[in-house]
């Protein structure tokens, strides 16, 4: 006998999820770079320290702002969407631009000490990762109904810094 | 001017003319007979006759049947007929055949009536057709044929010739630029992509709830919140 399906995302899955978006922003901060750097010799730019750090802030930049964009509009990146994934407030919208941007930081912290900041996934009943309780978001499946239990628990949610198990 | 003469050619401008003299002499000889034969009262014994007549035609006519019968089946005809054959003739009646396109008028006239259509579908139909094909497909030596013209450098040249043909380069750019077979490759395409992308889900699915369990297991702490 099959066992009822849990209507919110497992690590598994968001780690796929994850990897494609870093695969797809990746991409695209590497199609900048290129035509960038192709500029840049072409007028004879030489990258100094200094350009080399303002590259990788613009490369953090361009890889927060992927996530905050996809996070805040539509609740699903394109890595989520391809594992049929969604971000979701405890209202089920997607969340404003303001938690979008805590979650990008909850994320950052999340991977720095070896993804570590996933496993509450593993135990949470909600299966919420760190960035999910900094965040008050939680990832649940896009082709399944939202779960009530969120909504009716708004208050528990909605708070940011909750409690990670 | 002299004119060169042949001795059978007089022989037989001599036999020709005998014969005339012969026929003019019979009906002058007949003439009494005519004019008795044409009176009423003969009618009966004129019937009689013609009744003798028709009866030895038919009788003829059986005869030289038969004999055409024992000629045509006789080993000097085919002899013949093989030298015939065997020589000019029979280029020449290709060539004929050739210059006046007998073929083609034919084949046309056939397809124009529909008699070809008929004829090939009635011969396609045909019980025998079928068995004979059965017998061909089943048969070792058609086996060996097929697997010696695949094997032959022939097919291989000609192959090779049909693909880098002219028409078969149009033909390449007229599929590629064809909207319905860009939107049959594109439909493919996305096909193939979702059901990887949905084999990926239903795995990444069952390892989620394994790692969990696990990990649950060794927590001893119980699955809440399940729906």
């Amino acid at each position: 006998m099959n066992a009822p399906r849990v209507p919110y995302a497992g690590i598994a899955t968001r780690a796929v999820g994850l990897a494609l978006d870093v695969l797809f922003a990746d991409l695209l901060v590497l199609v900048t770079a290129g035509v960038l750097a192709l500029v840049g010799s072409l007028v004879g730019l030489d990258l100094s320290t200094g350009l080399k750090v303002a590259a990788a802030g613009v490369w953090f930049v361009i890889l927060a702002g992927y996530f905050v964009f996809f996070w805040s509009t539509t609740g699903q990146t394109p890595g989520m969407r391809l594992m049929r994934l969604r971000v979701a407030g405890s209202d089920g919208r997607p969340p404003n631009f303001g938690r979008a941007v805590v979650r990008v930081i909850g994320l950052a912290v999340s991977i720095i000490p070896l993804f570590a900041g996933f496993l509450p996934v593993l135990v949470d009943d909600r299966r919420r990762g760190l960035l999910d309780f900094l965040a008050g978001t939680v990832v649940v499946y896009a082709d399944a109904p939202f779960p009530e239990l969120e909504r009716a628990d708004v208050a528990v949610v909605a708070e940011p810094l909750g409690p990670p198990v | 001017m002299e004119t060169a003469r042949e001795s059978r050619d007089v022989i037989l401008g001599l036999a020709v003319a005998g014969s005339r003299v012969g026929l003019a002499t019979a009906r002058v000889v007949l003439l009494p007979a005519r004019i008795v034969a044409r009176a009423p009262a003969m009618d009966g014994a004129l019937n009689r006759v013609a009744a003798q007549g028709k009866r030895t035609r038919d009788e003829a006519r059986r005869l030289a049947e038969a004999t055409a019968q024992d000629v045509l089946a006789s080993p000097e005809v085919g002899r013949v007929i093989d030298r015939a054959l065997a020589g000019r003739l029979t280029d020449s009646i290709a060539a004929s055949l050739a210059e006046h396109r007998v073929v083609e008028r034919v084949a046309s006239q056939m397809a124009a009536s529909g008699e070809l259509d008929r004829a090939l579908t009635a011969a396609l139909e045909h019980e025998i057709t079928q068995q004979l094909a059965d017998e061909i497909l089943a048969s070792p030596g058609f086996e060996r044929l097929l697997v010696q013209v695949i094997d032959s450098r022939l097919l291989m040249q000609l192959t090779d010739r049909v693909l880098l043909s002219a028409e078969m380069q149009r033909m390449l750019d007229h599929l590629v630029s064809s909207p319905e077979v860009r939107r049959a490759l594109a439909e493919q395409t996305q096909g193939m992509a979702e059901e990887m992308a949905a084999g990926v889900r239903r795995r990444t699915g069952t390892i989620d709830d394994v790692a969990e369990r696990t990990v649950r297991g060794w927590l001893r702490r119980p699955r809440a919140g399940v729906q």
